[in-house]
């Protein structure tokens, strides 16, 4: 989960950079490097977290979050 | 989350009809299936509110067929994080804020998702249902012959939605089916009126598929901020709340996440876009042409309604758009009732008085009859909201993924992780763009 937690962060990050870079792109033509490096940083975050989680399960239990009916 | 108990023999019989609707012949499957089906029809009653009304307006009047795209996209990728919900209500079998205090905390259930994100939002927007609602009144009542001012009109919008709020969850099943019933209906009224009006405006076929399938952006900043706006707008935290709770009070189970996800398409996806793009068409017909350009829902209607010709086709357009603030007030108050318990932990009573006045809260959106919405309170619900809706989405996310929640249920599709993370990631650009404009980095 940890790690999920620390992609979601970065994502955010690679996001703010693109659109960083995007707003200077846009008006001047300028931080083209920033788009280009926060969209390899959003792609490869999405592309990480994305993944399931398939190990097998061994003894974990499913952890009471309230019932339905409570 | 107690409500007046739908019988367990009701549900048994439930349980049953699902499983013999997988062994019929489609046609019934489906309408077997559209008979059940609920919590999905409340989202997109919710979600069609005067603000998306508005937009599709505007957007039809500006742009023509041109962003037509722009919903199936937005409300697509809406579509993976209601699944999450639904995996959440049915096998889940949790309430969900609860949850998010025990593993994320605090600030991200109660606070975020509960009391910002779902009851704040409900409270400032039913304003602008109010409105817009007698405004509509006002307006279409001396069509049929009288006249109905809005100083006195919101009785009525109040006396009509309030019979409603309160008849939720009361006696057993029948009081969800009401209102479920009268959400379904509406949909089908929208649909009907919007419908005949277009059909008397006219479609540009060409154009109207042109704007369908081809993405078209207007150029620069105003395109962005469109496509970012859109994208992330059409679902949102109240959106994944409510249905998550309706779908708990319809006691749905693991056998039920299968009627959920038709829930979602049937009630939600396809309500939700048909109807924009509806009104979008009768717009795209009917002032774009004519390069009218005004800025508010009334204004928007008042404008249109001489170029629809005949009275009855009026007449039909001012009902069908009455049906959208009266079902997104019904459906934002119960969302701010369910919110409010769960952010407190009260156990949900609808005979109680605090559900009562939960419930009844967003009614002081009769304000607006007289008083505009207070700008500092919308400033700053709307910079909180800015701010933690990608949070809240993170949250699910996080949740979803997690075997300590879900156990074996957790996701196990990469598909389904990148459509929530896809819309994650605009949630995330509202909030960057947000910060980026307090700062003066904005594009100018």
């Amino acid at each position: 989960m940890k790690k999920r937690v620390f992609g979601l962060v970065f994502n955010f990050i690679g996001n703010a950079m693109a659109i960083y870079g995007a707003v200077g792109f846009i008006q001047d033509g300028s931080r083209l490097a920033w788009v280009l490096i926060g969209l390899a940083l959003t792609l490869f975050c999405l592309l990480m977290l994305a993944k399931p989680d398939m190990a097998p399960d061994d003894d974990y239990l499913k952890s009471e979050g309230g019932g339905n009916n409570d | 989350m107690k409500f007046d108990l739908i019988p367990e023999d009701d549900l048994k019989a439930e349980i049953q009809t699902l499983e013999q609707l997988q062994s019929c012949p489609l046609p019934k499957r489906f309408w077997g299936s559209l008979k059940i089906s609920g919590p999905g029809f409340m989202d997109s009653a919710l979600t069609l509110g005067a603000g998306t009304l508005t937009a599709a307006m505007l957007s039809g009047a500006t742009f023509g067929y041109k962003t037509m795209w722009l919903l199936w996209v937005s409300m697509g990728l809406g579509i993976f994080m209601m699944a999450a919900m639904a995996r959440f209500t049915c096998r889940g079998a949790f309430r969900v804020i609860a949850v998010q205090n025990r593993y994320h905390g605090w600030i991200i259930g109660s606070l975020m998702t509960a009391l910002v994100g779902t009851a704040a939002v409900a409270v400032i927007f039913n304003y602008a249902q109010y409105s817009l609602g007698t405004h509509l009144i006002e307006s279409l009542t001396p069509l049929m012959g009288f006249s109905f001012p809005r100083q006195y009109n919101w009785l009525l919008f109040m006396g009509i939605t309030s019979f409603l709020i309160l008849s939720y969850g009361r006696k057993g099943r029948s009081g969800i089916a009401l209102v479920e019933g009268f959400m379904k209906l509406s949909i089908g009224l929208m649909l009907f009126c919007f419908g005949a009006c277009l059909i008397l405006v006219g479609i540009d076929w060409r154009a109207f598929f042109k704007g369908l399938f081809v993405p078209w952006l207007p150029s620069g900043v105003a395109g962005l901020d469109l496509f970012i706006a859109s994208s992330a707008a059409a679902v949102g935290v109240m959106d994944w709340v409510f249905f998550h709770y309706t779908g708990l009070a319809r006691r749905w189970g693991r056998h039920h996440e299968s009627q959920a996800r038709f829930d979602i398409i049937v009630g939600l996806f396809l309500p939700f876009v048909l109807v924009n793009y509806l009104v979008i068409g009768v717009f795209a017909g009917t002032l774009y042409k004519q390069g009218i350009y005004p800025e508010t829902a009334p204004e928007l209607a008042q404008a249109l309604i001489p170029l629809l010709g005949p009275t009855w086709s009026q007449v039909l357009f001012y009902i069908g758009f009455l049906a959208v603030p009266i079902t997104t007030t019904v459906g934002m108050s119960l969302a701010c009732a369910m919110a409010i318990h769960e952010a407190f932990g009260w156990k949900t009573d609808v005979n109680s008085w605090r559900w009562r006045v939960s419930a009844l809260l967003p009614q002081l959106g009769f304000l607006a009859v007289w008083y505009p919405r207070p700008i500092w309170l919308v400033i700053m619900i709307g910079a909180f909201l800015s701010l933690t809706n990608n949070v809240v989405g993170w949250s699910f996310y996080l949740l979803l993924n997690d075997r300590r929640v879900l156990g074996k249920d957790r996701c196990q599709s990469y598909l389904w992780n990148l459509g929530i993370l896809l819309q994650i990631t605009l949630l995330n650009a509202i909030a960057i763009i947000y910060v980026f404009n307090r700062l003066g980095w904005w594009i100018k």
